[in-house]
């Protein structure tokens, strides 16, 4: 059987030989906060799909109820409203990642690390190792470990009459090689901190179209880099969708398929990310990363509400990375003269210097959306 | 361990279930072998279609690595599995305990009876396939050794044969040599099936004279033989019907063109033997395995057409030889909640062991009663027809025929739809339908309410949701051409869009090659899709259920040349339905 590493290896070599990548990663949610990637082949074949409008027959059921009764409501929030899945249709193809993102992501492997991590209290295992003299054996091995062997002769001595506690005297003790304890080199796991991830997305009215795109792209590919870097389940993900309100939608799916809602006020999404971090008391145990993307536009213009949640932030995370991509034609952006009011108040507020370590802003026109700029601008974001 | 021989005491247990199976009549090979499995090593071989000795394939591995990490958040615990070979193999969890292998041992029995009577699997009834996909998969790893750095290229032709092998003609496989017969009987057939009937309708021939042809021809047949006696009987024939040799003539090329088009449909077989590329000879490997997929394919052709047949009748029989077997005293309860698990319907979808296991029961108890004949049909009143019992007894014999004979859309088309009816409001079905509304403020929500209790409803719906392949021929007129041109016959349902770049890009490459990463072979797919006007779910929501929504159904081709494909529409048609219907 191939490794993963092997089998991406020969995913890159399809190109050189004019066929398509195949592999792709998918994200699927195994807890409320955890989610894992796997690697998925859809293997494509001629088959029959969608059925002739109005001719898709339902699915079957069983019970009592009339006809025309209603058996369940589920809601569609963070489904594409209105498009329901066609029949045929794959719908593990709405999250998944191609497999030229995975090249993206090795590129910024090799060049970032993860900004500022710190130790912070709980440690969790990784899948790396490190090699020590961890193990203890006894009756051989390489070095001798003393307290122990000393403690065994003790103990041994004790229980054979030859060592009197209230007279304690050395000379008559006697010591075998099977009380010697020794530590041996073993490979032991390494133990990392945990990280926090929040996501924050302005779905605003007025994020329809390119900046979205753009946002959900970026957010893809530091997604895709912290579950590379930090490995399986070692990052909980936390998800914030923000119009004038924020809420918090449970995974990564939901998180890219909502669809704009109504108007925008900034402070919201940062709000709930301040209550999320106190509530859970993540500041202590995490270290903390969030992740916002706007198109800048924002009620409270002058930032009265929101920079003082940024100050918040930028107290306990790690990194707090903003993208502000502005339409080439918007109001608020000539109001402003030519800066969005996002981009305006983060300036004023003097944060971007005097927290610089923890804050980084990354602004430009939903013209220049494209996968370079993207990586531009996560590269931006996620540098020490 | 990872996989094991079930051990003394449980293969015993497995012979006493034989036995108790003979006695009711199944039927399956005295050899039959038995493994334990752990769940890490089953999930190894689901990808390879549970044959452990299938050929390795790079997007198995992925597939199995994507299992393991998935196993590791969500631990599950597969029953068994049953590979139809010679002879039969069967995988049990290592963790079964005793109670639930016999439950599952008489599960098994009933697969490897279905496996060996019924007509579908008349190709694999003594296919030692274990074997053979063992040395097929040798065959494969020799050829990789063989092409060293260019090994890739194995991987790529397994990968594209793949694509296609749900379009391998399975049905000319399976029944080609009654198709052959038909053929060679042409000349009789014709006369006697139609030609004759014919003249008896138009009034140019009495019924008498048509009987009495039929005495002449089996007397000539008699006296002077198969072959002798046809020419003496035809040679009188031809003389008296002038039009006859002429009506023959057409008739035995529809029948030509009939089983040329059935070539045309196996388009695995058809690249094989009209490819250029392939048939250079540096490239004849890549025939070798598309042989070896196009022989897998064939194999699992029949599972995937009886699916409902197949668990529903391995139900039945876990069902009815467990629950006289010794080990359900104790274990009643435990019992019930598996078997449940197994053969409960689902509230919304649908189970095709509970659909099958159910069929079954009704058509037993109606042939019980005698209810398969013109007078119950005829009936009309409810209450005499839910008397209506001859005691004929007769269930076993019928649903043991419908095992040998059926597979799924012939099964649940079986019954009339007055007795499908029945079936339906016996068994409380309905079709579920689902719709998308806006709550109160606003948000749009799914919504599934009960669509109809009608039985001819949930026909229509079961029907649907079968398994049944495009149908898609070559177009034999371009292939002088050089060029690979497929139609698909629209049925009412498009392709799966998506995947057909993917699919013409292999095609092209086992039609032309490959050079300077472009592929070469002139492909194209001729088949119909629709679009739909985008609307907004609020004006969608306005419409009435009488409002007429417009859509365009579109006949388009997609052709594949030096590398590049486009789409071209050739015929559109502006279509309407009722809001009602979506």
């Amino acid at each position: 059987m191939e490794t993963l590493e092997e089998l991406l290896e020969r995913d890159k070599q399809r190109v050189k030989d004019g066929f398509k990548r195949k592999i792709k990663i998918m994200s699927i949610p195994v807890s409320e906060k955890k989610v894992i990637n796997i690697p998925i082949v859809h293997e494509s074949k001629l088959i029959h799909g969608q059925f002739e409008p109005g001719e898709s027959g339902g699915t079957g059921g069983i019970g009592d109820e009339e006809e025309g009764e209603v058996i369940h409501e589920e809601s569609l929030e963070g489904e594409a409203a209105g498009e329901p899945r066609e029949a045929g249709e794959d719908p593990s193809d709405d999250h998944v990642l191609d497999s030229d993102v995975v090249d993206i992501v090795d590129d910024l492997l090799k060049e970032h690390k993860l900004p500022h991590l710190k130790e912070k209290g709980k440690k969790v295992p990784t899948n790396e190792y490190t090699y020590d003299l961890s193990q203890v054996f006894k009756g051989a091995g390489q070095v001798v470990d003393k307290g122990r062997t000393l403690r065994q002769i003790v103990k041994d001595n004790l229980a054979m009459g030859k060592l009197d506690p209230d007279d304690p005297s050395t000379e008559d003790l006697l010591v075998a090689q099977s009380m010697k304890w020794y530590r041996v080199m073993g490979r032991e796991k390494k133990f990392t901190s945990k990280a926090a991830v929040f996501f924050v997305r302005d779905y605003s009215g007025s994020m329809i179209g390119s900046p979205t795109i753009g946002v959900v792209a970026q957010h893809q590919i530091i997604y895709a880099w912290l579950m590379r870097q930090y490995g399986q389940g070692l990052v909980e993900s936390y998800f914030i969708l923000h119009d004038s309100s924020a809420k918090e939608v449970s995974n990564f799916d939901a998180y890219l398929r909502a669809r704009v809602a109504g108007g925008t006020k900034v402070a919201e999404g940062y709000r709930l990310v301040n209550k999320i971090i106190e509530e859970k008391n993540l500041a202590k145990d995490y270290n903390i990363y969030v992740f916002h993307g706007t198109d800048g536009d924002d009620w409270d213009s002058t930032g009265a509400e929101a920079i003082p949640e940024v100050e918040k932030i930028v107290h306990v995370a790690n990194r707090m990375g903003v993208t502000i991509i502005t339409p080439d034609a918007s109001f608020y952006t000539k109001a402003a003269g030519g800066k969005s009011v996002v981009e305006e108040y983060f300036n004023k507020s003097g944060f971007l210097q005097t927290y610089h370590k923890e804050l980084r802003l990354f602004p430009m026109k939903d013209s220049q959306i494209n996968m370079d700029m993207n990586i531009k601008a996560v590269k931006a974001l996620i540098t020490e | 361990m990872e996989i094991r021989l079930i051990d003394k005491e449980e293969k015993s247990r497995m012979e006493c279930c034989k036995e108790s199976a003979r006695e009711v009549g199944l039927v399956f090979p005295d050899e039959t072998l038995e493994y334990v499995i752990t769940n890490r090593a089953l999930l190894g071989i689901k990808p390879k279609g549970m044959v452990p000795t299938l050929y390795d394939f790079w997007v198995h591995d992925v597939q199995a690595i994507s299992g393991n990490i998935k196993y590791d958040y969500y631990p599950h615990n597969p029953y068994e599995t049953v590979i139809n070979t010679m002879a039969p193999i069967s995988f049990y969890n290592d963790n079964n305990p005793p109670w639930i292998n016999t439950f599952i041992f008489y599960h098994v029995l009933g697969h490897i009876d279905f496996f060996r009577n019924n007509i579908y699997y008349q190709n694999t009834h003594d296919d030692d396939f274990y074997g053979r996909a063992l040395s097929d998969k040798r065959v494969i790893k020799n050829l990789r050794t063989e092409m060293g750095a260019e090994r890739r290229w194995v991987d790529y032709v397994i990968e594209f044969s793949r694509q296609l092998d749900n379009l391998v003609g399975f049905h000319r496989e399976l029944f080609g040599k009654e198709l052959a017969q038909k053929r060679e009987n042409a000349r009789v057939e014709f006369y006697f099936g139609e030609f004759s009937r014919k003249l008896v309708a138009e009034g140019r021939m009495k019924l008498s004279d048509y009987l009495e042809d039929f005495k002449l021809f089996n007397k000539y047949e008699a006296e002077y033989g198969k072959k002798g006696g046809e020419e003496i009987f035809f040679r009188d024939i031809i003389q008296k019907y002038l039009e006859f040799g002429d009506l023959l003539e057409k008739k035995k090329k529809d029948l030509e063109e009939h089983r040329d088009s059935e070539k045309r449909t196996d388009i695995l077989s058809l690249l094989m033997n009209n490819s250029a590329f392939l048939n250079k000879a540096k490239n004849r490997w890549a025939k070798k395995v598309m042989g070896i997929v196009r022989d897998t394919g064939l194999y699992f052709a029949p599972q995937m057409r009886t699916q409902i047949m197949n668990e529903g009748w391995a139900s039945y029989w876990h069902q009815e030889l467990f629950m006289k077997d010794k080990m359900m005293s104790s274990n009643e309860f435990a019992f019930s909640k598996v078997d449940s698990g197994v053969t409960a319907m689902h509230k919304v979808g649908l189970n095709p062991y509970a659909l099958g296991l159910r069929l079954y029961r009704f058509i037993e108890d109606m042939a019980d009663k005698g209810r398969f004949n013109l007078s119950y049909q005829n009936l009309k009143d409810e209450e005499q027809r839910k008397k209506f019992d001859l005691k004929e007894g007769k269930g076993r014999e019928h649903i043991f025929s419908l095992r040998r004979n059926l597979d799924d859309r012939l099964f649940v088309n079986y019954l009339s739809d007055r007795d499908f009816e029945d079936f339906v409001r016996k068994n409380h079905l309905f079709v579920t339908g689902a719709r998308i509304l806006l709550d109160n403020s606003g948000r749009p929500k799914r919504q599934y309410y009960v669509k109809s209790r009608k039985g001819v409803d949930y026909r229509k719906m079961l029907n649907k949701t079968l398994y049944h392949p495009p149908f898609i021929r070559v177009d034999s007129s371009k292939l002088a051409n050089e060029e690979l041109y497929l139609i698909h016959e629209f049925e009412g349902r498009s392709l799966v869009t998506q995947m057909i770049p993917d699919v013409l890009t292999g095609l092209s490459y086992l039609w032309g090659g490959v050079k300077d990463g472009k592929v070469k072979g002139k492909v194209s797919l001729e088949t119909t899709e629709f679009e739909l006007p985008r609307k907004s779910l609020e004006e969608f929501q306005a419409a009435g259920d009488d409002d007429d929504i417009a859509y365009q159904e579109m006949r388009v081709v997609y052709k594949l040349e030096d590398g590049n494909i486009e789409k071209k529409t050739v015929k559109t048609e502006e279509k309407k339905k009722k809001r009602g219907d979506f």
